[in-house]
């Protein structure tokens, strides 16, 4: 016998891989005669016999007491939010036309008011549940900078972990391919002319003259169940942010728009449509998904952005005219958890 | 409740349901894998620390995504690895650098020394390529066949068989332990 298969079936022996006996046997007379192949065996045994190194004793407490602070939070968060928002979930929503809130300027400045208020509720709220709050507060209309770095809801995108290479459960995307790099669907999105927004949370009353409509989404919102349906978009005046709402609903909901920054350019997420909540943005459709983990060919690095992030361009193209982001990207990241590659187009200023 | 006994699937499904002392059970059973994953990683205790508590926290976020379908071991090693990775991607910590001085000492110190020995041992595997010590990782830490391991690497089982394989046959060429040396 080879000392090479010999060393190979010592070691699957070593992991109980299931062998033949006589392979095995023969394999072990080698390895006592062979002295490389013995000098093998000892070093198995030496590391197999190596403790594994120890955390420190009191690990195990800090962790349960992080959990129990989370847990706690997200009680807090559980029995805070229905008091000053409505749930989500089309079963909560009162049927109320919003329109007519928005159509009425005697309801409109009630809706603001009321607004005004829940929102300082909210905010409150979020201070005292800090990033495990499941339901999503409503921050201020922030800069594009501050926005591009916001991560909305820490606590739904947990696949924000997952590695291109890392296998599991399977997330869908918005072109109907299934990725298995993910453990968990995506926290809302919706495309916009193409555009990504993030789902930011529910409002109520909103002050429609200060926004105009920018065009529609074809999404279910977060009914699960429910096929699309166009609905008509309306956008803050520097398209930040826009709000959709369900017909004969009175809860709005607010998405902001998906940036990034590469090389002192914003640049906007772009994907096809994205047809209800748990679905993640994916490559439009003009962009054939690469072929290897590395993006070719469809795709060749470009550099790295200020967080260590590679970026990628179109081979053949530069970056001016888009770049893309591998799967797995780091929980800061504004793709963080997408399972597939995402697609970035410079921000086009009006 | 007593969880000491319940299985790990039995655990999250508690867990899940609220019951934070089998989460605490789950810690108490994993930490030390995990801690010795991150520590054979980073090469460094309070990295390997942080990373433990990363991965516990985000165990305790998407327990709703696991399914049972996979071991929860599988599972907890993906996190695991995909934690440490994600540190060292968004720049929170490096692995530190290992000099190959440190490794190739054992040949010449006294290896009747445990502790000389045992140093050195962690030293070489933290010096192993990553996707074999990862390999090795998933087998002899985590105690995944190579079935499991290849579905959390998102790779053949064959393929992680060879990574073992070599990882071994790497260690046994920087250890080079005499007869009678390890004992």
């Amino acid at each position: 016998m080879e000392c090479n298969e010999a060393q190979a079936l010592v070691s699957a022996a070593l992991d109980k891989e299931t062998l033949d006996a006589a392979s095995l046997q023969t394999a072990k007379e080698h390895c006592r005669s062979c002295e490389s192949c013995n000098a093998f065996v000892r070093t198995l045994a030496a590391v197999q016999r190596q403790p594994k190194p120890e955390p420190p004793a009191d690990l195990p407490d800090r962790i349960i007491a992080r959990v129990r602070a989370e847990a706690a939070a997200q009680q807090v968060a559980a029995t805070a939010a229905p008091a000053s928002a409505t749930p989500a979930g089309p079963s909560a929503e009162r049927r109320l036309d919003p329109r007519a809130i928005w159509r009425d300027p005697k309801k409109r400045a009630a809706a603001a008011a009321w607004a005004s208020a829940a929102a300082v509720v909210l905010v409150v709220a979020g201070i005292a549940t800090y990033s495990g709050v499941r339901q999503i507060l409503i921050p201020p209309l922030a800069s594009e900078a501050q926005r591009e770095v916001v991560v909305l809801d820490s606590a739904a995108p947990e696949s924000s972990s997952q590695p291109y290479n890392g296998a599991g459960a399977t997330a869908q995307q918005s072109d109907g391919s299934v990725a298995g790099t993910a453990t968990a669907a995506s926290t809302g999105y919706i495309s916009v002319n193409g555009t990504v927004y993030r789902y930011a949370g529910l409002v109520q009353g909103i002050d429609s003259a200060t926004l105009r409509r920018v065009g529609s989404a074809n999404t279910a919102l977060d009914a699960a169940a429910d096929p699309p349906a166009s609905i008509d978009v309306l956008a803050s005046p520097d398209l930040t942010r826009v709000f959709v709402s369900r017909e004969q609903s009175e809860t709005v909901y607010a998405f902001d728009r998906v940036t990034r920054l590469y090389s002192n350019t914003v640049y906007v997420q772009r994907s096809g449509d994205i047809a209800r909540f748990g679905e993640w943005p994916s490559l439009p459709s003009g962009i054939p998904q690469p072929q290897t983990p590395e993006g070719s060919p469809t795709f060749t690095p470009d550099g790295q952005d200020a967080s260590g992030v590679t970026v990628y361009r179109r081979t053949g193209s530069s970056a001016d005219s888009g770049i893309a982001i591998a799967p797995g990207s780091p929980a800061s990241d504004p793709a963080a958890g997408n399972p597939g590659w995402t697609w970035w187009e410079p921000l086009q200023t009006p | 409740m007593n969880y000491a006994h319940a299985d790990d699937v039995a655990l999250v499904a508690a867990a899940r349901d609220g019951e934070l002392d089998a989460f605490e059970e789950l810690v108490r059973r994993h930490t030390g894998v995990v801690y010795a994953h991150a520590y054979r990683f980073f090469g460094d205790g309070a990295a390997a620390d942080d990373a433990a508590q990363e991965v516990f926290i985000k165990v305790y976020r998407s327990m709703d995504t696991f399914d049972g379908r996979a071991k929860f071991s599988t599972w907890l090693y993906r996190i695991t690895r995909n934690t440490c990775l994600d540190m060292v991607r968004s720049g929170k910590r490096r692995p530190l650098p290992i000099d190959p001085l440190d490794v190739a000492h054992v040949a010449t110190s006294d290896i009747a020394d445990e502790v000389a020995l045992s140093t050195t041992i962690e030293t070489a595997l933290s010096a192993l390529a990553p996707e074999d010590r990862d390999a090795l990782s998933a087998v002899s830490l985590f105690g995944l066949s190579y079935a499991e391991a290849g579905t959390a690497l998102g790779v053949p089982a064959g393929t992680v068989k060879s990574r073992v394989f070599r990882a071994r046959r790497a260690l046994a060429a920087v250890l080079e332990i005499p007869r009678g040396g390890a004992r």
